[in-house]
């Protein structure tokens, strides 16, 4: 940052989220530590995107634009070591303790520099939800004991949700297009476990995880009614990557086809029986669409803090591009939309806290149980054993059932589809204008802004199209009333 | 020129385009090669492409700016990169025809003949506003020469010569126009910029510091060129237009064979109606800018109210509607659209390039009114 720079945005003193955001200004009088750690959250993540991920991100994009399979592993690092990766694990068990509302001021702070590194720090993620989602007590102890010994010595942890296949990416997310779908994998049952045969393509981390979250059916001619869920440990045997996608942008976060050739899945790794794979996904989009609205709009807010940077600083005409008029209005009128979605999206991350499945670190027998028991004891051996018991691992996935239902699934799909489409148009439409203001001179590779136009388009592409994200918000409101 | 002649022209040009740049396209993008586009260009001479726009009597084809137009549209739908290279080229040759016959024999010659400085593209450049590009002449020392720094140009690595035209402030309206051959311009350049498109063609800077400029380099009269630099750059933003056509009609159709080819919810996804208006909303934009672009290069104008298109608005529009089609186009193929080697995600790069180039499209809209007051 060069002295005479703007002091907005990214460029700008942490932490300014309750200014930004005013509403929150009254939950912070009535939760005053939540919203306090909500805003220390932002300075962590704001010092590590313009510290540690600003000066390195344009040397990354070049390195793997060369070579797709290039991994920067030292902003991993980095970020591991601060545990910014394992932040939603609570404190006592070795994490962050961080809320749905801390996890989006990571999100957008980091996304707001570079979607795709922060992609590989904060997907780690995955594994965690995968594992609440399905909330069994041996896979969420096992998962998060795995996630905190990566994290102390040290090792990259990466995770992958397998569920787009060739010619079928909206397909898998959507009910009524996976009934008439036509899948290239397959599962079948065999003494102990199951075999898994197929492929994936275009799994973000694919070429890099070490365990994937597999949707698969059972029976591909009946999709819907039959597809599971599989954890798999990416060491199988017959597990395998094939290309890593050659991409517009996005390029620090790889995208692999994956294949199963005839990947055995012991009996315990099938995490959602067949016929519950499809709700499996949905639940993961409740929870994921919202975070990727937020995404785009915090990539539309670092273009334009990069534009605003770059317009204060050219000259034109004997005064600042800045103060054109025609730019005044332009940066306005992005300022106005970035203002709204981003209220909506920290509106959603703050619901996520209170109905969602980040509500269950704040129900009596979770809480207490944190409180009494010691780190070693929860993560021992014995409490793992105890956990693996089917009644108590039951007990836990009922538990949470009752709190995320359903209903509140789809709920969450709705409000997230929403964002989902208003963040990442948001996010193309802002990255494009503001090289209008730039001119070819603020479009050189060097100045990392048009970096932003070339990573935004796939936000309109994964995590369901942004058409199929229309028809959920229809299908969930308007469709189901009649 | 007979409308026949002028669709044999263009379909030539398609067979060339398809022959000999449509294999190498995302080899272009990838590892762009001086050698490969030195290349396509010898091969362009064999059609006379290079010497379209010259006169007959010095070799020329003595063809009208809409026969250009219509080639750049056709090497545009295969690669807007290397389109770009011939739409700098002839927008520096469009002001030959009113140069000094001398000037305009030497260079449409050597062109024609595809010979010294005429053996490879041209290149043009327009000053920009004071901050912004501004070159001029000034006198120093007794001598007239050329400083500032140039906007990004394309075509400045390749060019054998360069049209400029540079403020003369102490002249009658200010405007000069220049002819420099390459080894003029040699120690002008700045480092290539990195554009995110078209990228066979590398943009930079020129940094003129006290250029000797003597009269063999001026063209016409000096200080009388505001009317001829009009002329080219109208062209230019004509040729601009075109390649976005050309561009977002590739666009387009890779959107329309996949949308017959791809299955969802029991159908190919083109009886989904929701895609049949994107690709009608991009047909209709593609039909829209290609007639404003065909009646911007008409001889014959209609001279009714509101019925000639400013060449400016035209590049904005071409280009925004380009962008919004390539973006429709890569939203249909899902996925594979935002993968190099589908080819659409790389239009995309070229056609954002195409709305910057000759200036941004939203400042357009405020010049076109600001300069009739």
């Amino acid at each position: 940052m060069k002295e005479n720079d703007l002091k907005y945005g990214l460029f700008a003193d942490a932490p300014d989220l309750v200014d930004t955001i005013p509403a929150l200004g009254k939950l912070k009088k009535a939760y005053p530590e939540y919203i306090a750690k909500a805003e220390r959250a932002q300075c962590i993540a704001r010092k590590f995107a313009r510290e540690e991920m600003l000066p390195k991100v344009i040397e990354i994009d070049t390195k793997c634009s060369k070579d797709p399979r290039y991994a920067d592993l030292d902003l991993w690092q980095k970020a591991n070591h601060l545990k910014l990766n394992i932040a939603a694990i609570p404190v006592k068990l070795g994490g962050l303790g961080w809320s749905a509302l801390d996890n989006a001021v990571l999100v957008e702070e980091l996304s707001s520099v570079c979607l795709a590194s922060a992609a590989n720090i904060t997907f780690n993620t995955f594994g965690l939800l995968g594992a609440l989602v399905e909330c069994r007590t041996d896979i969420v102890l096992k998962i998060i004991r795995m996630m905190t010994d990566a994290q102390k010595k040290g090792e990259p942890l990466f995770w992958a949700w397998a569920i787009t296949e060739p010619s079928a990416g909206t397909d898998m997310e959507d009910g009524e297009a996976m009934a008439l779908m036509k899948p290239s994998t397959s599962a079948r049952k065999v003494p102990g476990g199951y075999r898994l045969n197929g492929t994936k393509c275009f799994i973000t981390n694919g070429s890099l995880a070490h365990y994937v979250i597999a949707t698969i059916p059972m029976d591909p001619s009946h999709p819907r009614e039959s597809m599971a869920t599989f954890f798999v440990p990416t060491g199988t045997k017959g597990f395998s990557v094939g290309r890593v996608e050659r991409k517009c942008g996005q390029k620090a976060s790889q995208t692999a086809e994956i294949f199963f050739d005839d990947v055995f899945v012991p009996e315990e790794n099938l995490w959602e029986p067949p016929g519950r794979g499809l709700r499996h996904t949905r639940e993961i989009l409740s929870i994921t669409r919202g975070y990727i609205g937020l995404c785009g709009t915090a990539m539309a807010r670092g273009a334009l803090d990069h534009c605003i940077r770059f317009a204060h600083r050219k000259k034109i005409r004997n005064h600042r591009l800045l103060d054109e008029d025609w730019v005044r209005f332009a940066i306005s009128d992005m300022m106005k939309d970035i203002m709204a979605v981003r209220a909506a999206c920290y509106n959603f991350a703050i619901s996520m806290d209170t109905y969602h499945v980040w509500s269950l670190f704040e129900k009596i027998p979770i809480k207490a149980s944190l409180k009494i028991l010691s780190e070693k004891l929860i993560l021992g051996d014995s409490m793992l054993n105890l956990a693996k018991n089917k009644l108590i691992s039951l007990a836990g996935n009922r538990y949470k059932g009752g709190i995320v239902t359903d209903k509140l699934v789809e709920k969450f799909v709705t409000e997230g589809s929403a964002l989902k489409v208003s963040g990442t148009d948001l996010a193309v439409r802002v990255s494009s204008r503001v090289l209008d203001i730039v001119g070819l001179e603020g479009m050189a590779y060097d100045l990392g802004i048009e970096k932003y136009f070339r990573d935004a388009k796939v936000t309109q592409i994964y995590e369901g199209s942004n058409q199929a994200n229309r028809i959920d918000l229809f299908h969930n409101t308007i469709g189901s009333l009649s | 020129m007979q409308f026949k002649e002028l669709n044999d022209i263009v379909n030539e040009c398609k067979r060339f385009a398809r022959n000999e740049i449509r294999e190498q396209v995302l080899d272009f993008d990838l590892n762009p090669s001086p050698a490969a586009l030195q290349g396509i260009w010898s091969k362009s001479a064999q059609l006379d492409i290079p010497s379209l726009l010259l006169p007959e009597v010095y070799g020329g084809a003595g063809y009208p700016a809409l026969c250009c137009a219509l080639v750049l549209d056709t090497f545009a739908s295969e690669c807007a990169g290397i389109a770009s290279v011939f739409a700098h080229h002839f927008a520096a040759c469009m002001p030959l025809s009113d140069s000094r016959p001398d000037c305009c024999e030497t260079y449409s010659t050597s062109i024609s003949r595809m010979e010294g400085y005429g053996s490879a593209p041209a290149a043009v450049i327009f000053s920009g506003d004071p901050g912004d590009g501004e070159i001029e002449l000034i006198e120093k020392e007794n001598a007239l020469v050329l400083t500032g720094i140039t906007p990004p140009v394309g075509n400045t690595d390749a060019a054998g010569f360069c049209c400029i035209f540079a403020k003369d402030p102490i002249q009658e309206d200010g405007i000069t126009c220049l002819f420099l051959d390459r080894d003029r311009i040699e120690n002008s350049r700045c480092k290539d910029i990195h554009l995110p498109g078209l990228k066979i063609n590398p943009f930079r800077k020129l940094h003129f510091q006290g250029l000797k400029i003597s009269s063999t380099d001026i063209i016409g009269e000096r200080g009388k060129s505001s009317d001829l630099m009009k002329k080219t750059r109208s062209a230019f933003y004509g040729f601009i237009s075109a390649m976005a056509l050309g561009s977002a009609r590739s666009a387009y159709q890779k959107a329309l064979t996949y949308a017959g080819l791809r299955y969802q919810y029991g159908n190919t996804i083109i009886h989904h109606q929701e895609i049949q208006r994107m690709l009608g909303a991009m047909l209709m934009k593609l039909q829209m800018g290609t007639s404003g672009t065909i009646q911007l290069f008409s001889e014959e104008k209609l001279n009714l109210p509101f019925s000639a298109p400013d060449p400016m608005l035209t590049k904005s529009f071409c280009t925004d509607m380009a962008m919004e089609i390539v973006i429709d186009a890569i939203q249909i193929h899902g996925g594979y659209g935002y993968m190099h080697e589908y080819g659409l995600e790389k239009i995309m790069r070229d056609v954002k390039v195409l709305q910057l180039l000759g200036g941004s499209n939203p400042y357009h809209h405020v010049q076109v009114i600001a300069e009739q007051l």
